[in-house]
């Protein structure tokens, strides 16, 4: 089932269709199995340090504790520098902000996409599109940025983190133990950014 | 803590190792609870291998004595361990019998768009191409900001910096040089230097590409990473 979308634009509103789009749906994708001698397919499981149990899949749950061991609902926590958590797609029309520079995508990396299919596209709002204009939908509240764009293959929506990168002059060379190691998505199940799924 | 290096070429017929400085997260980005204090996770047990469904299934076959049993004994509660931390744990795979099986054979099944299974094949290994064997290859491929942005999905991102003089030397002119051309320029492997880049050994194949800018004395070089280009699911993909 596709998730809908309302944009508005000089006033018009325009409604989409989303459709989400990565790497698996458009190349495919590959995963690692293991077979018993008799080829059946083994699912993997856990076995904990000291042996005693076998966790097999579905059997653990994952949660968020708070000092007292109590378990906190994800919906409740927030971010601890304050920050605002990534927008989810809202059920209310959001307005868009621009034509704004298209490299400006190029200051974030992005965290979702989709296509965008549309019954009725305001006229306008396809003129612009078609002559490659890109817009930001205005959510102020959010530290990702989501911006409206079409090519050849349709109109998409990209969200994206911001890269953060500064320029670095003569004097500010970086050594090897300056560096920290790289984002590794992998550390927190539960992290508050969507990163594209990595696949082989 | 891990080093990455890429070799890279440029316009001018120069070739470096420098390195590539991931994007830094805020570090008190870490959850906190409604009354703003932090919180950890955990991964706790529900179930063990005998109180898993399907453990209680093979105990009690008839569907009566299983209902009669959840009701009397709650044998899928195992009071011992229900709630516990997990701690860590070894991954195993699991045989037919519930049992970690020692002899499993991995194999890697390719599956196409549709998550068909269009191949069964041994686990190749993919080394990391950023610092290949031979002395990389300048594209020449450019491509306008404008273009490339509509047209790839950039899932990754790293700043290419420099770790001494020369570097900085090296870098700057070519952020110059891109910035100059308002391009960026395909930075990829193979004799072409137009093939995928694989930033680490068994990653994702990636479209890399080199955007530069400058300020003063002070650079920007910025390796993009495209996962994939901005298609329609049906349309027909580009990226190996």
């Amino acid at each position: 089932m596709s998730a809908h979308l309302e944009l508005i634009y000089r006033g018009q509103p325009t409604a989409f269709r989303m459709e989400p789009v990565d790497r698996k749906r458009l190349l495919g994708g590959t995963r690692i199995i293991a077979l018993d001698v008799e080829g059946r397919e083994c699912p993997a499981g856990h076995l904990t340090r000291d042996g005693k149990y076998l966790l097999l899949p579905g059997s653990t749950a994952d949660t968020y504790v708070d000092a007292e061991g109590n378990s906190v609902e994800r919906s409740t926590l927030s971010r601890g520098d304050g920050a605002p958590a990534p927008a989810r797609h809202a059920e209310e029309p959001v307005e868009l902000e621009g034509p704004v520079p298209a490299h400006e995508l190029l200051d974030g990396v992005a965290t979702r996409v989709h296509r965008l299919d549309a019954e009725a596209l305001h006229s306008a709002l396809d003129a612009a599109l078609r002559a490659g204009a890109v817009f930001r939908l205005k959510r102020p509240r959010t530290t990702d940025t989501t911006y409206l764009l079409a090519n050849d293959a349709g109109v998409f929506l990209v969200s994206t983190e911001p890269c953060g990168f500064p320029f670095v002059g003569p004097n500010q060379a970086v050594t090897d133990t300056e560096l920290a190691e790289d984002d590794d998505d992998s550390a927190d199940p539960f992290a508050f950014d969507d990163a594209t799924e990595v696949q082989r | 803590m891990t080093t990455r290096r890429i070799w890279l070429p440029d316009h001018r017929g120069r070739d470096a190792v420098v390195l590539l400085v991931p994007r830094q997260r805020s570090a008190n980005a870490a959850p906190v609870d409604p009354s703003g204090r932090p919180v950890t996770f955990t991964r706790r047990i529900k179930a063990t291998e005998a109180s898993a469904p399907n453990a209680l299934c093979q105990r009690f076959p008839d569907p009566q004595d299983l209902a009669r049993a959840l009701m009397q004994g709650d044998p899928e509660i195992d009071v011992e361990a229900a709630g516990r931390e997990t701690g860590p744990c070894d991954r195993v795979y699991i045989d037919g019998c519930g049992k970690p099986t020692y002899s499993a054979r991995l194999v890697e099944v390719v599956c196409d768009r549709h998550g068909t299974e269009i191949e069964r094949r041994d686990p190749q290994f993919v080394p990391a191409n950023l610092v290949p064997d031979t002395p990389p290859v300048w594209s020449g491929k450019l491509l306008r900001r404008n273009v490339a942005a509509r047209r790839f999905a950039f899932t990754r991102a790293y700043q290419v910096q420099h770790s001494n003089a020369l570097e900085y030397d090296f870098l700057y002119g070519l952020a110059a040089y891109l910035q100059g051309q308002d391009s960026v320029a395909l930075v990829g492997s193979g004799p072409k230097g137009t093939g995928p880049l694989v930033p680490e050994a068994n990653a994702t194949a990636m479209k890399g590409l080199l955007e530069g800018r400058t300020r003063g004395p002070e650079y920007l070089l910025i390796l993009h990473l495209a996962a994939h280009e901005l298609l329609a699911p049906e349309g027909e993909p580009c990226i190996d």
